[in-house]
């Protein structure tokens, strides 16, 4: 037993000079494990969030300085829209546009014979980012008359497209010998934006050669403005 | 040589040093590793501090500029708005037909004679013309009129006569016409 004893102090005593060495491995693979290996893993998150987090207030900086500067222009924005706003209107200005065609033909002294609408985008059509409405119309007058009625569509402010055209030699009691013209009109209208995120980039450039070409056609262009007012509405039997 | 393989060190003492070396050697490694996982601990906590209080500063900024885009809300509607529709109106406008200058032309080409009672034009480059003539001659002028390059050349490419027939009661000639319109001729500029 003693002996055994002693032979352990004696291996003790042999190991004893290795213990320091042994304990900083220890430490050190402590350390490792506990903070080195957290730390870089950490770090790498933390550094991708970081060029990210970077990345994003770069772009939204740059939108937010753009918008300041636009503030200054607030005026020629406003005159712009609403020139666009006149050719490409919103969809609660649909029912405007039968007034609109049926002053086009007074104007241009035809007789508009009907208007049929048809469903919006009924055949999906989509021009990017506005909608269609198509409808068909019918005007009676001499040719030089209808020659007129499709020139004044054509630079009619609100951009409509005649997507086809028949003409008929009619003869009618009430008329007499005259033209009869058909034609589908294709309008446009603009749904109401959705909201805005923030991080979509402010690509708007006021003094792009393409934005203002656009406005100096459509500034060349006849505004009809006719004003559909909401009226009191409430009759008893509205078959009377 | 006297004294060449004297050795005055006992041997006992010399393993002793060799072993003490060893220790020392073994002491400075331990410490060397120890300080270096030390440094190194320390340096990457640092280093993620330091990236955290930037991370933190990047995101205040991004909330302050978010502020100030929110704040300019109205006017970035009406920019977007602006843009929406300047971008669909270009692409409106590059595929609209002019049809009251193909009534001009067609007028243009049309001689004394011819009487047009019907038009048909729909999506593609042809059009279709329907009428009588006072004779042969007079529709043989109104197709050469619809190519010239002064009148109806202008927008048309080519005239093809579908057919031809003698209505003899009224002694007319009555006609149907194809006509091919130039690719773009029709398009508003």
């Amino acid at each position: 037993m003693t002996e055994n004893l002693n032979k352990y102090r004696e291996n003790i005593n042999t190991l004893r000079p290795y213990f320091p060495l042994t304990a900083a491995l220890v430490i050190s693979l402590l350390l490792a494990i506990g903070v080195s290996l957290p730390q870089i893993k950490n770090l790498i998150t933390l550094s991708g969030d970081n060029s990210k987090s970077t990345a994003y207030f770069n772009s939204i900086s740059k939108k937010a300085t753009k918008l300041t500067d636009l503030l200054s222009l607030h005026e020629v924005l406003n005159s712009n829209l609403a020139l666009v706003d006149d050719a490409l209107p919103g969809e609660e200005m649909i029912p405007e546009m039968m007034n609109q065609i049926e002053r086009i033909s007074t104007e241009s002294g035809v007789y508009l014979k009907g208007l049929y609408f048809g469903l919006k985008s009924a055949d999906n059509k989509k021009v990017t980012e506005a909608s269609v409405v198509s409808l068909q119309v019918e005007v009676h007058g001499p040719y030089a008359n209808l020659r007129i009625f499709l020139e004044n569509l054509e630079k009619s402010s609100r951009l409509i497209t005649t997507e086809n055209l028949r003409f008929d030699s009619i003869d009618t009691k009430e008329e007499g010998e005259t033209l009869k013209a058909t034609s589908t009109l294709v309008a446009y209208y603009v749904s109401k934006p959705k909201n805005i995120s923030l991080s979509k980039p402010m690509t708007l450039d006021l003094s792009s050669k393409k934005l203002n070409e656009t406005l100096a056609k459509l500034k060349e262009l006849k505004p009809y403005r006719i004003k559909v007012e909401t009226m009191e509405s409430g009759k008893l039997n509205p078959f009377d | 040589m006297p004294g060449a393989n004297i050795n005055l060190i006992p041997r006992e003492l010399k393993k002793e040093f060799r072993v003490r070396e060893v220790r020392k050697s073994v002491n400075i490694a331990g410490a060397i590793i120890l300080g270096l996982s030390l440094i190194s601990a320390g340096s990457l906590v640092i280093a993620g501090s330091m990236l955290r209080r930037s991370y933190n500063d990047i995101l205040a900024k991004t909330k302050n500029e978010e502020q100030k885009i929110i704040d300019m809300r109205s006017l970035e509607q009406d920019a977007d708005r602006l843009e929406t529709k300047i971008n669909a109106l270009q692409n409106i406008m590059k595929g609209r037909k002019r049809y009251s200058y193909l009534l001009r032309i067609l007028s243009d080409s049309t001689p004394e004679g011819i009487k047009v009672s019907a038009l048909t034009a729909g999506l593609g480059n042809d059009i279709t013309l329907a009428g009588t003539a006072d004779n042969y001659i007079t529709l043989a002028k109104f197709l050469l009129g619809l190519i010239d390059p002064d009148l109806g050349g202008r927008l048309f490419l080519s005239v093809d006569l579908s057919s031809v027939s003698l209505d003899e009661r009224v002694g007319l000639a009555r006609f149907l016409i194809s006509v091919k319109l130039k690719e773009g001729e029709m398009i508003i500029k």
